[in-house]
């Protein structure tokens, strides 16, 4: 009956051993009941040059996938660490970007208070690993994830069902008398000055300073003559809703100005620093997926900025792969992060105000 | 949020041993995702009626209005149909507007999943001879139409009901967005008579012959007769679409604009493809009874009681049970007690049911 959807299948699985079968199973499945599916690595690649070249097309093969797709279901198992894979967030990013329908799934749905398993309580609270205090603890996973997508506890398969039980309801609705459904386009709601606008994807949002260290970067950005949108910002169109009580509206209407203040920059310049354990923010992964989606300019920082395989300790296999200590995959493509990223955006090393610096200098080479 | 819903937990499981606890447990799950839960027999001490029939429609009654979503196994039951009761309740659910939701171990095309089928060249005679109609769905039109159908269990059931409920707070903040749904209202009849809409399992030849039959006979009584073979003339007709979900409800929309205009809802309760009620005329019935505007008939052909049709045998409790140990209906009952409040003739032809229903209503005159 889903013949005429066309679903890009995204997780971590690649960097599992056996990732590849494990794709293409869930792909027989999702094609046993009628869906087109695209992977990440369908289209014959020339031959790559470098290994950055391989990134490159590796990058390009998602995009031209993602940009054939009506829907995305995506694995938000954690990964590394409590976050999910920061590079199937930034495919979910891209798909939300194309207006695909998202849907993604996770054996554990729990709140984070509840399910992050390396937590030390404390009045008010709870502090990651790390000692900082989990945001959103009564969410299951970041804000843009929740926002952007129809989040499923299950496998893979109990996706798909909630997937095709969703489509059943859209046709029946094609029948419906006196059944109408309207929205409004998402447009830029700040109109274009002479200085560009770069958004900070940064990953400091929920902190109780981050108004004072926001306001810092503001200021950086403008001395170098750029105008500034931080995430704690309210997006100009986009109302501030008083609180509901009800967690799954409020979490949309944050997800909304998030959204917003990408559709609204020029530049995204994000905060790739690991998050939780060794991946990126959600919230910002997501939002450079869609940054990329939409044209915009990508630029980023890591206060790391080794490669990948320098900053997470791994072993060579037989094979030449680079594995760490669970044998999963680690990328090997001289790149700090995740080619999602790695491939997309220019990566400066060090601190925001050097990645301010050096995007400025990049922009005027251009 | 879940803790504004109110679900009314509907299945067939009152009628197997432990049945009763199988229901407190869907309701502790329901609860333990802060659901509020009403079950169909949660007011029975204090519950009006004159006999258990009564009481059970009137204690559903009472718990389906306290509820926003009705959750319902639609398991085959005594043959190739869901537990007609269940799909009454699912029924007065739709009529009050709550959301519909249902769940089976086996969403395939009922075309794949019967089992006792003939096989011809384009289609399938069921065991009785009845073309086989909904090849391409897995329940019947009132079914599909009205309902969100889960493939799983009660847990996987409620947990896309959450889901769902968590992407409705969601698009509450969707800026821009409208989604508008204009009920369904009812519709004068043409001739100033009666409106009887016959409620009997449809589609297929076999099903306009009689259908043609029976409203020859009501029209000779004096009403104004409508059957499921008859559009609506008040619903465009979509058969062309390509989608058989579209399609499917495209008819549904028809059976149930019939049920909302019609003055009389006269159901044909005799079992089909095993020993329930046909599920669009289970549906139909539990609608036309929460409307409320209805007058409401039933027929039976065969006299025998809904024990004596399944061969029940007597539990140690003394309650009728069949085969695999599942309650039938007591007393003497011919169908599942949610017609309680169905006047209902047994024993006859259509014909003679018509003229009794005709003196019975000239009576309240």
């Amino acid at each position: 009956m889903t013949t005429d959807e066309r679903i890009y299948v995204a997780g971590p699985i690649c960097f599992f051993p056996r990732g590849g079968e494990i794709w293409q199973a869930r792909r027989r499945e999702a094609q046993y009941y009628g869906f087109t599916v695209t992977l990440p690595n369908d289209n014959k690649r020339p031959p790559a040059q470098s290994k950055e070249h391989g990134a490159y097309l590796t990058l390009k093969n998602c995009r031209d996938s993602i940009n054939q797709s009506t829907g995305i279901i995506a694995d938000l198992e954690n990964f590394r660490g409590s976050e999910p894979d920061g590079g199937t967030i930034y495919e979910v990013g891209m798909a939300y970007g194309h207006d695909c329908k998202c849907y993604a799934f996770t054996r554990d749905k729990r709140p984070m208070g509840v399910k992050y398993n390396a937590g030390t309580y404390v009045d008010g609270g709870i502090l990651d690993y790390k000692g900082r205090k989990l945001p959103h603890i009564d969410l299951p996973f970041g804000v843009c994830v929740l926002g952007a997508c129809k989040v499923i506890e299950g496998t893979f398969s109990d996706a798909l069902k909630a997937y095709m039980c969703d489509l059943e309801e859209e046709s029946k609705k094609k029948a419906m008398r006196g059944y109408s459904l309207t929205k409004d386009s998402p447009k830029q709601t700040i109109p274009r000055g002479t200085r560009p606008i770069v958004y900070v994807a940064d990953i400091f949002r929920y902190e109780e300073d981050a108004a004072e260290k926001y306001a810092e970067m503001k200021k950086v950005l403008e001395a170098q003559g750029f105008d500034a949108i931080v995430p704690t910002d309210a997006a100009p169109g986009v109302p501030v809703l008083e609180d509901t009580g009800d967690v799954m509206e409020m979490v949309y209407n944050q997800f909304d100005h998030y959204q917003q203040h990408v559709r609204n920059c020029d530049i995204i310049l994000a905060n790739l620093t690991d998050y939780e354990g060794y991946e990126p923010s959600s919230d910002v992964a997501f939002e450079c997926g869609m940054a990329d989606q939409l044209g915009k300019k990508l630029f980023a920082w890591m206060e790391d900025g080794r490669n990948m395989v320098d900053r997470i300790p791994s072993h060579e296999n037989n094979q030449g792969r680079m594995l760490d200590a669970n044998n999963y995959s680690v990328e090997n493509n001289n790149a700090p992060i995740n080619l999602m990223f790695g491939a997309s955006f220019q990566i400066f090393d060090g601190t925001f105000e050097n990645a301010v610096e050096k995007m400025k200098e990049k922009l005027q080479n251009v | 949020m879940i803790h504004e819903e109110h679900l009314y937990i509907a299945g067939p499981v009152c009628f197997y041993p432990r049945g009763n606890s199988m229901w407190q447990s869907y309701r502790k799950e329901a609860e333990f995702y802060g659901a509020v839960v009403e079950l169909p027999n949660d007011n029975w001490d204090s519950v009006p009626g004159d006999s258990i029939e009564e009481k059970i429609i009137n204690n559903c009654d009472i718990s389906m209005r306290k509820c926003t979503a009705v959750l319902a196994n639609i398991e085959n039951h005594r043959g190739f149909m869901p537990d007609a009761g269940t799909v009454f309740e699912i029924g007065m659910a739709y009529g009050l507007g709550l959301k519909c939701y249902a769940y089976t171990r086996d969403k395939r095309a009922q075309g794949a999943k019967y089992f006792g089928g003939t096989y011809e060249l384009d289609r399938i005679l069921d065991k009785d001879g009845e073309i086989l109609m909904n090849m391409d769905l897995p329940f019947s039109d009132c079914l599909v139409g009205s309902t969100k159908i889960v493939e799983g269990d009660f847990t996987d059931c409620l947990r896309v009901f959450r889901e769902d409920v968590e992407e409705e707070s969601k698009q509450k903040a969707v800026r821009g967005r409208v989604e508008t749904f204009e009920a369904p209202k009812k519709n004068p009849g043409k001739t100033g008579k009666k409106v009887v809409y016959v409620g009997d399992c449809r589609r297929g030849p076999q099903a306009e012959q009689r259908h043609a039959e029976m409203k020859r006979i009501l029209e000779k009584y004096g009403y104004e007769a409508y059957t499921p073979s008859d559009y609506n003339v008040n619903v465009p007709v979509l058969q062309q679409m390509d989608d058989p979900y579209a399609r499917a409800y495209n008819r549904f929309d028809h059976y149930q604009q019939h049920v909302r205009d019609c003055d009389i809802y006269l159901c044909v309760l005799d079992d089909h493809r095993g020993y329930e009620v046909d599920s669009d005329v289970a549906f139909e019935s539990g609608m036309a009874y929460m409307l409320e505007d209805k007058k409401m008939f039933g027929y039976i052909e065969s006299p025998e009681s809904m024990a004596e049709r399944t061969h029940s045998t007597l539990s140690e409790s003394g309650s009728p049970v069949d085969i695999n140990g599942w309650s039938t209906e007591e007393k003497g009952y011919p169908v599942n007690m949610m017609w309680g409040g169905t006047r209902l003739f047994r024993g006859m032809d259509f014909e003679e049911a018509v003229k009794q229903m005709t003196e019975l209503l000239k009576g309240e005159e």
